[in-house]
C-alpha cells in the first residue's frame, strides 16, 4: 500500500514536471528547452561525472553554487555571448543534456557550437546529432549566423564523427592545444558555413 | 597651458568622430535646450546635465546597442555637433542613424553630410550591418537633402505622425542598404 502511494506520488510529480517544460524547439526524440534551475542538481551531475567531463573537458570541481550562478537571469538589455538549452527527452520526460552556442561574436556572426549528453545511457543514439541539427538550424534561421564552428580533440572520435556528419568542414588543426590525462592532443577546428548548410537542406 | 588630448576614433576630411567626452556634457545639454536646434530633434523636455549625463552613460555592454560619437571641427578647434547608431539589432543587422549639427551658426556647411558618410561606411564596413535607416520631419528640409545626398533613398511616410511646431506633420523614413552603398562606393 505504501509503496503505490509513493508510486502516485512520483506520478504526480512527474505530471508536474512535464507541465513547466516549454519547449523552445521541437524534435524527434528530445525538445530543446530554456534551462530551469530547478534542474541545477542534475547540471551539477553532469559536470563533475568522471566519464561525462573527460570528453566535456570539465577539468575543475564545480560545486552546486557555482552551477547555480548559470541559471540566474541576464541583465536587462544585454545581448548574451552564449545561448543554452536543456536536451529534454520526450519519451523519458527527463533533461539529459545540454546543447547550445558559446562565445557568440555578433558583429562577425560566428559562435562557437558545443553539446553535451549527461547521462551516458543515451549515448550513441544519434541525439547529440538530432540536437545539433536543431540548434544549428535555430542558429543559421533565427540569429542570422554566417559561421559555426567548433573544436574537436583527437581522442573523440565520436565527436569528430558527429562533426563531419552535420555538413562541418574542417578549417585547422591545432597541434598540442590541449592537455588531456597526462598527454597534449591535437584539436581539429571544424566549421559550417550558412551557405553550405543551405544547400544541404534543399 | 597644457594642451588637451583628443581621441580620434574616426578620421574625416574637415572633422573627427570622438568617443563621448564626459567633460563635455554641458555643451552637449545646451544643444538639447536651444530653441532652434532641438525643434529638429524633438526634444520638447527641458534637459538637464544629470538628465543627458545619464542618458549619455557608456555601458560596458558588448556588443553595443547605441554608439555616440561627437563630431569635432578640425579648423574650428572644438565640437559642433554628434552622431550616433541606435537600436543596433544585431539579428537583423540593422540600426537607425542620427545626425546633429549642434552649433547652428555653422548650419549649410554640409558637415552632418560628412559625419553620416563616415557613420556609413562605419556601420557596414566595421559593424557589418546590412541596412541602415534614418528618420526626420518633412517641415526639415536641409535633412532629407542631407540623408538624399549620402544616398539614402525615402522608404517609408508616416502621415501626421508628429506634432511639430503646433501642427502635425509627416514623419519620413530613409534608408540605404549595403547592396547599394557598394554600388556607389567600392
Amino acid at each position: 500500500m505504501g509503496l503505490k502511494m509513493t508510486e502516485e506520488k512520483k506520478d504526480r510529480e512527474d505530471k508536474k514536471e512535464e507541465d513547466d517544460v516549454f519547449p523552445f524547439i521541437e524534435g524527434e526524440s528530445i525538445d530543446l528547452v530554456a534551462g530551469n534551475s530547478k534542474w541545477a542538481n542534475l547540471s551539477c551531475k553532469w559536470r563533475n561525472d568522471p566519464k561525462v567531463r573527460h570528453y566535456a573537458r570539465n577539468i575543475w570541481p564545480q560545486t552546486l553554487e557555482e552551477v547555480k550562478k548559470r541559471f540566474e537571469p541576464l541583465p536587462d538589455n544585454q545581448m548574451r555571448d552564449s545561448i543554452k538549452f536543456t536536451i529534454y527527452h520526450k519519451q523519458s520526460k527527463r533533461p539529459i543534456g545540454r546543447i547550445g552556442f558559446s562565445r557568440i561574436d555578433w558583429v562577425s556572426k560566428n559562435a562557437n557550437i558545443f553539446a553535451m549528453i549527461g547521462e551516458p545511457e543515451y549515448w550513441g543514439k544519434g541525439i547529440a546529432g538530432e540536437a545539433s541539427r536543431l540548434v544549428i538550424n535555430y542558429g543559421f534561421t533565427e540569429l542570422n549566423l554566417h559561421k559555426i564552428y567548433s573544436g574537436v580533440f583527437t581522442p573523440n572520435k565520436r565527436s569528430l564523427r558527429a562533426a563531419e556528419k552535420l555538413g562541418f568542414e574542417k578549417e585547422g588543426v591545432l597541434k598540442e592545444e590541449m592537455y588531456v590525462d597526462g598527454q597534449y592532443h591535437d584539436v581539429h577546428r571544424f566549421a559550417l558555413f550558412k551557405r553550405d548548410w543551405e544547400m544541404k537542406d534543399e | 597651458m597644457e594642451k588637451k588630448t583628443r581621441i580620434t576614433f574616426i578620421e574625416g576630411e574637415r572633422i573627427e568622430l570622438l568617443p563621448l567626452n564626459p567633460e563635455n556634457v554641458k555643451i552637449h545639454a545646451r544643444w538639447a535646450n536651444d530653441p532652434k536646434t532641438r525643434l529638429y530633434t524633438q526634444n520638447v523636455f527641458p534637459v538637464s546635465h544629470e538628465d543627458l549625463k545619464k542618458r549619455l552613460d557608456q555601458t560596458q555592454e558588448r556588443p553595443k546597442r547605441d554608439i555616440f560619437f561627437e563630431i569635432y571641427h578640425k579648423e574650428l578647434d572644438k565640437i559642433v555637433g554628434f552622431v550616433e547608431f541606435h537600436n543596433i539589432n544585431y539579428i537583423n543587422h540593422a540600426a537607425n542613424l542620427s545626425v546633429v549639427i549642434g552649433e547652428k551658426e555653422i548650419w549649410g556647411n554640409n558637415l552632418g553630410t560628412e559625419a553620416a558618410k563616415q557613420m556609413i561606411k562605419y556601420g557596414f564596413e566595421e559593424l557589418n550591418l546590412v541596412k541602415i535607416t534614418a528618420s526626420t520631419l518633412k517641415p526639415n528640409k536641409g535633412a532629407c537633402r542631407m540623408l538624399e545626398k549620402i544616398g539614402m533613398k525615402l522608404e517609408l511616410v508616416l502621415k501626421n505622425q508628429t506634432y511639430f511646431d503646433g501642427m502635425y506633420v509627416d514623419e519620413l523614413n530613409f534608408c540605404i542598404s549595403r547592396e547599394e552603398w557598394e554600388q556607389t562606393n567600392k
